[in-house]
């Protein structure tokens, strides 16, 4: 993973949900370096949870190339892809982020199971939770006790207690209103740097854009591929 | 890891989860009762006697014989005359028998009149003797010897008079009144329906009769109880019998001497085969117990359905949590053990809960059991069978929970991350 400095690499992606359907995604090239914070701007139904999907390995694309982190997700089984995400992805969706039956911590511990890790130490999550400003009382409360705001946050402590190189963001900041989320976005973007996280962050709000070093549409990132025609 | 997301879930949607629960521990108690009384009872009903090599009565059918002679169930169709019964107990292979006189009854409970041939020959279990809880045999005319539980239930001891009824109904409203009998020995419990007789001796049977050739009291033949004791007892000779029961020297001899009996010719007797009856018996009460054990399996099934049911139902509120669950890389096949593990849980709990309910209820109903019916239910629902049934329906449950798990799966594969609200 050392001389490649692409956190992400899609090579002639080519996919489709059927056979005789046409193509939803179809991306020549989308490369985004390790440690870059991009803004991936989607309007509703240009594919932009497909191309989640195509991310984190959920699916892989009928053609063409999926280099995470220097794995070829494309050619990997799917056991392989879920722990590859499991370890090195963290994911933050819009809402509702949270089993609503776990407690605060409980939720966060899952993602460390998941991923494998029988056992984590107190001050890891200490160490998350203070740097989202989560207050040591929220800590084993039921998570449908929480404001939507500390629900979100808790999501962003989830996605990064695994210090993912990776981390995608579903519009996390559309539940909240205007005054909160900015402050939502710093926390996150300083939580995430801290790690060392490359950060996608996806939204249909533009106002949110200049927080981040890199602005894409994902509608320029669709063009022709061969294998798609 | 698995467990604890299983439970906090079950947990969580506790509301349905009890419900279902509340099915399958009744079918499940249904199934486990119906399958665990049915092998009681015939056990039960193979203890009630042994050590009888015939039953001889009159002839009917062979069941019959066996249900009113020893089961005290429905009524003798004819008699025996004295003389018959004199010529089989003479006959050279019979070591022993037994008189048996049935026809009246002390407050819904029947009499019986045979002699201390009774006490010394009857038995009933693995081959176990009559024994007295209190107090002996009869001895003097009005002399009556109690089953455990009629003196149990009417709180009679030692000394106590009673009156015996006409006929076998619970309230009769011609008795024996004019010659009370006292109570001079109560039996050891036995869990047969000897528990459950009064006996008196044959004399005594003729002496509250005399008078009554008509079937009602004639005031200008019946004696008084002093003229009675100061008689001839040859003059209380029984001149009939209901049924006798019979011991034979020699196993051998049985299928010899039924053959005797069944040939007699002054009047026409049979002579039965306690062992034989009983599985005839059996065979007959059998296809009930199967139409019953079939008709709780099939409870059973509707209730796992149904517990699938709600399990698919659930799956459309559960499809964030499992879009959540994916997302933290979770594996498709880690979804199905979840449900799986859901199914397993609710289906234990309704097995342990439900054994543990009919466990209590054969405790509760035990003593009403013995007391109405006669029937010793032991409450022991734990062996090899149970165990048998739980992996059965277990693995039903299981596989029926391969359906929500395989939407799950499904839908792990085809959604992703998108959750269709």
């Amino acid at each position: 993973m050392t001389d490649n400095q692409n956190a992400i690499e899609l090579t002639d992606v080519c996919f489709r949900w059927q056979r005789n359907l046409p193509p939803v995604l179809s991306i020549p090239e989308f490369i985004v370096p390790r440690g870059r914070r991009v803004f991936l701007y989607g309007p509703s139904g240009s594919g932009k949870t497909t191309l989640l999907n195509l991310l984190t390995g959920i699916n892989v694309p009928q053609a063409g190339a999926v280099q995470i982190l220097d794995t070829p997700l494309h050619d990997l089984s799917g056991r392989k892809r879920d722990r590859f995400r499991a370890r090195h992805i963290g994911i933050i969706f819009q809402q509702f982020n949270l089993i609503p039956y776990l407690s605060v911590t409980d939720n966060v511990r899952l993602a460390r199971q998941l991923a494998g890790y029988r056992h984590t130490p107190q001050d890891e999550f200490a160490e998350i939770f203070g740097a989202l400003g989560l207050e040591e009382d929220l800590w084993h409360r039921s998570s449908h006790a929480l404001s939507v705001g500390q629900q979100q946050r808790v999501a962003v402590a989830r996605a990064l207690i695994n210090r993912p190189e990776l981390l995608i963001a579903d519009e996390p900041t559309s539940a909240l209103d205007s005054d909160h989320r900015d402050d939502f976005l710093q926390l996150l973007m300083q939580a995430a740097t801290e790690r060392g996280s490359t950060i996608v962050f996806v939204s249909h709000d533009k106002a949110l854009q200049h927080h981040f070093d890199d602005q894409l549409d994902i509608r320029d990132l669709q063009g022709e591929v061969a294998a798609c025609i | 890891m698995h467990l604890n997301l299983a439970r906090h879930s079950l947990w969580n949607r506790r509301g349905t989860v009890v419900l279902t629960l509340i099915t399958l521990i009744i079918s499940v108690a249904l199934l486990f009762g119906i399958d665990h009384i049915r092998k009681e009872a015939k056990n039960s009903f193979s203890q009630t006697i042994s050590g009888t090599d015939l039953i001889v009565g009159a002839r009917s059918g062979s069941i019959n014989l066996l249900l009113y002679s020893v089961f005290r169930i429905g009524n003798p169709t004819n008699n025996i005359t004295w003389e018959s019964y004199q010529d089989i107990a003479n006959h050279s292979a019979v070591a022993w028998t037994i008189p048996i006189t049935l026809g009246d009854s002390h407050r819904g409970y029947r009499v019986i009149g045979t002699n201390q041939d009774y006490f010394e020959h009857f038995q009933y279990g693995r081959r176990q003797n009559l024994a007295f809880a209190e107090g002996r045999e009869f001895d003097e005319l009005f002399d009556v010897v109690l089953g455990w539980e009629v003196a149990q239930a009417l709180g009679y001891e030692l000394g106590t008079e009673l009156v015996i009824a006409h006929g076998m109904g619970a309230v009769s409203f011609v008795d024996h009144g004019d010659m009370p009998f006292t109570v001079t020995g109560i039996l050891a419990p036995t869990g047969t329906p000897v528990d459950q007789s009064l006996h008196i001796s044959l004399e005594a049977w003729e002496a509250i009769h005399l008078g009554w050739e008509s079937g009602m009291p004639d005031p200008r033949l019946t004696p008084d109880q002093e003229d009675v004791l100061e008689m001839d007892m040859s003059r209380l000779q029984p001149n009939e019998l209901t049924a006798a029961f019979v011991g034979v020297r020699s196993p051998v001899q049985t299928f010899a001497l039924q053959r005797v009996v069944n040939n007699y010719r002054s009047e026409p007797l049979q002579a039965v085969m306690p062992g034989v009856a009983l599985s005839e018996l059996w065979q007959m009460i059998g296809m009930i117990e199967n139409v019953l054990l079939l008709i709780a399996f099939l409870v059973l099934i509707a209730t796992l359905v149904g517990m699938t049911t709600s399990l698919l139902a659930s799956m459309r509120e559960r499809q964030r949590e499992m879009a959540i669950l994916r997302a933290l890389g979770a594996s498709p096949w880690t979804l199905v053990i979840l449900i799986q593990m859901e199914v397993l849980l609710i289906t234990l709990g309704g097995l342990l809960l439900g054994s543990l309910v009919l466990w209590g209820s054969l405790q509760l109903a035990q003593p009403w059991l013995i007391s109405e019916y006669g029937l010793f239910i032991g409450t022991n629902i734990w062996n090899a069978d149970t165990l048998a049934y739980g992996g059965l329906i277990l693995g039903l449950a299981l596989v029926l929970g391969l359906l929500p798990s395989l939407v799950a799966y499904r839908r792990a594969l085809a959604d992703g991350l998108s959750v269709k609200l």
